[in-house]
């Protein structure tokens, strides 16, 4: 019986991989290498005059009901005022596999918000529909302000 | 895709179930249409959440494959040398790929900050399950080349075996030996349906009900920093991070195994009540079981396990304890966690047992618990230095013993609290060892549906809450 040549599949496979590894790696690590602080510091600049104080993980924990603490850094900032809405939030992941689950959780908050201030702060409920929650490699970006999109592009530049 | 999900619930199991009874068991009775119809499912089920990464476990597969058959031809035609040259081979590719993918960045971040030369990490995505398939396929490979297993013939069966949908993001880790002769001939029934279904529907409630309560628990005191927190609410939060591992992955596991009874599949168990366990031996052996005996097999028998002089045994726990701590994460807390159990482990062998075998009952497990407690807190925290802060507020260096935070915190959740340590334990042998055990099989038959009508009330209101061992 004839040997098969099964070492033609084995080396096609390795080729392959190879190939795709370089892709991935070209392709897919768009994670940055700056800090929580490098990331978020351009935008807490931009955001002076939006009148929002800085808020612990706790206080991020009862909004989103995410523990921020597991992840590489958290900044959160959001208005004292329950007639505003305003909020930042920025998160570094360790991990980029849990962005879904960080934007789910702004998904949902932000759903929630929207119910709680369609009927009586159409002002609000409209900050709301324009909130922008985006995700890029290994952080998270979420904003609902007055000029989030200029804090957006502060914080696209900061990547 | 995860079980907990509508989507998997709703949309995926029903579809799959239907083709697969109905154009598998029922009009074709063919096991290849079975098998293809799995496999199908199987990588739409992978894909669902980062379908970049089935290309690897695809070229992982068939490279795989292609060894298998290479070195079993090398052996019919008598070249050991080649088999064992492809053994390598094939052991090189897959610890190779699983090294990139899970610790490349790991060893780049700790050169770079070791050298102080500019390295900058990857930040790739993880492949979820990639620990998990890899260890299945080299058990194939390992099994393959002591000739204790054939060679697959088919691809198609071969790529179900690592790919089935029901083990593949979170084990059990199930080795080939021990599924070769279901892959090919299987026979599926009402009865094995029935249980495997109410297995399901156990397994969902543990994760949805139970593993996800406790976990938003143990989140509120991480988020409130172990600078601010009194020793009570240290305790109370890793209780709850204890019993939140546990249903979250005994919970998977149920669901695999009942998943894979409903298509004809027998899985091997992987918990066996660890809680109960009166020394940490005993714990592994009831704790990941699959991992376990995996480790066992492939590393520590080949090390030459307990047949040496105890400095080799003492190497070859330790070796199996640093692997088994590397296996479940890149990072040095989990580095740290794998040598404290090896530390452990080896203390109980040669030194505690003979002395813990004289304490009664209670106090061997009462240890053995605040043990595998201390263990959860470097396995939970985010670093090795906020594990220490963290075990440091158990032991006393905590701001206050008992404070207004942690008895809130406490008594709001005791009732939860007290379930999951029920649920933890074997209730249902003692059960039916006082009642008659059909009645009772009945009343937790009947429950099932009330049980399915909860999780799915859970599961409309939550939020996207991940299985723990995903990042595994």
């Amino acid at each position: 019986m004839r040997q098969k040549p099964y070492i033609i599949g084995e080396v096609l496979c390795v080729a392959a991989l190879i190939g795709f590894i370089v892709w991935l790696c070209i392709t897919r690590s768009g994670g940055t290498q700056k800090s929580i602080e490098e990331v978020s510091g351009p935008v807490v600049q931009a955001m002076e005059t939006e009148q929002m104080s800085k808020q612990s993980n706790a206080d991020a924990f009862k909004a989103f009901g995410i523990d921020f603490s597991t992840t590489e850094g958290t900044v959160y900032y959001a208005n004292d005022s329950v007639m505003d809405v305003s909020e930042l939030l920025i998160v570094k992941l360790g991990d980029e596999n849990d962005a879904q689950a960080i934007k789910t959780a702004i998904e949902n908050r932000v759903t929630d918000q929207q119910n709680l201030y369609k009927n009586y702060a159409p002002d609000q409920y409209a900050l709301l529909q324009d909130a922008i929650i985006e995700t890029s490699g290994n952080t998270v970006f979420y904003c609902t302000a007055k000029n989030a999109n200029e804090l957006y592009e502060a914080y696209k530049k900061a990547l | 895709m995860v079980f907990s999900s509508a989507t998997f619930i709703i949309v995926f199991l029903p579809v799959t179930m239907i083709l697969y009874y109905l154009l598998g068991v029922t009009i074709t009775r063919s096991v290849t249409v079975k098998n293809i119809i799995l496999l199908i499912a199987s990588l739409v089920f992978y894909a669902w959440g980062e379908p970049v990464y089935i290309i690897l476990m695809l070229l992982s597969i068939c490279f795989n494959f292609f060894i298998g058959r290479d070195m079993e031809q090398a052996r019919r035609y008598r070249n050991p040398g080649k088999v064992k040259a492809l053994f390598i081979t094939s052991v090189i590719f897959n610890i190779g790929v699983l090294g990139f993918f899970k610790y490349a960045n790991f060893f780049l971040t700790n050169i770079a900050v070791l050298t102080g030369l500019p390295i900058k990490p990857l930040n790739l995505p993880l492949p979820v399950g990639i620990s998990f398939y890899t260890f299945q396929i080299m058990s194939y490979i390992i099994d393959l080349y002591n000739d204790k297993i054939k060679a697959q013939r088919s691809l198609a069966a071969f790529a179900l075996y690592v790919s089935l949908f029901p083990q593949l993001i979170a084990g059990p880790i199930v080795k080939y030996k021990d599924i070769c002769d279901q892959l090919m001939f299987r026979k599926e029934s009402w009865v094995m349906y029935s249980k495997g279904f109410n297995r399901f529907i156990i397994g969902l409630s543990k994760k949805l009900l139970l593993a996800n309560t406790l976990g938003s628990i143990y989140a509120s005191v991480q988020a409130a920093g172990t600078a601010e927190m009194s020793m009570l609410t240290a305790w109370v939060g890793i209780i709850c991070y204890t019993m939140q591992i546990y249903f979250d992955f005994s919970g998977y596991s149920d669901m695999a195994i009942g998943l894979g009874g409903m298509f004809g599949f027998e899985f091997c168990e992987n918990f066996n009540y660890p809680y109960i366990a009166l020394s940490v031996t005993d714990f592994w052996r009831r704790w990941h079981m699959s991992l376990s005996s995996w480790f066992r097999d492939y590393v520590y028998i080949p090390l030459g396990g307990n047949r040496c002089k105890v400095p080799r045994v003492i190497f070859n726990l330790m070796v199996v304890w640093l692997l088994t701590g590397f296996w479940h994460g890149a990072a040095w807390n989990f580095v740290f966690w794998g040598i404290y159990y090896g530390v452990i482990l080896i203390l109980e062998k040669y030194l505690l047992s003979p002395l813990l075998d004289k304490l009664p009952k209670i106090v061997r497990w009462l240890l053995t618990i605040v043990v595998v407690m201390v263990g959860w807190v470097f396995f939970s925290a985010p670093s090795l230095g906020e594990a220490f802060s963290y075990i440091g507020a158990m032991f006393g260096y905590a701001v206050s013993v008992v404070d207004s935070n942690g008895l809130f915190i406490l008594f709001s959740n005791f009732g939860l609290i007290v379930i999951g340590a029920i649920c933890s334990t074997p209730v249902y042998m003692l059960l039916s060892g006082i009642f008659n055990e059909k009645r009772l099989s009945k009343v937790i038959l009947a429950a099932t549906p009330v049980l399915l009508i909860l999780c799915i009330i859970f599961m409309v209101s939550e939020t996207y809450n991940p299985f723990l061992y995903f990042r595994f």
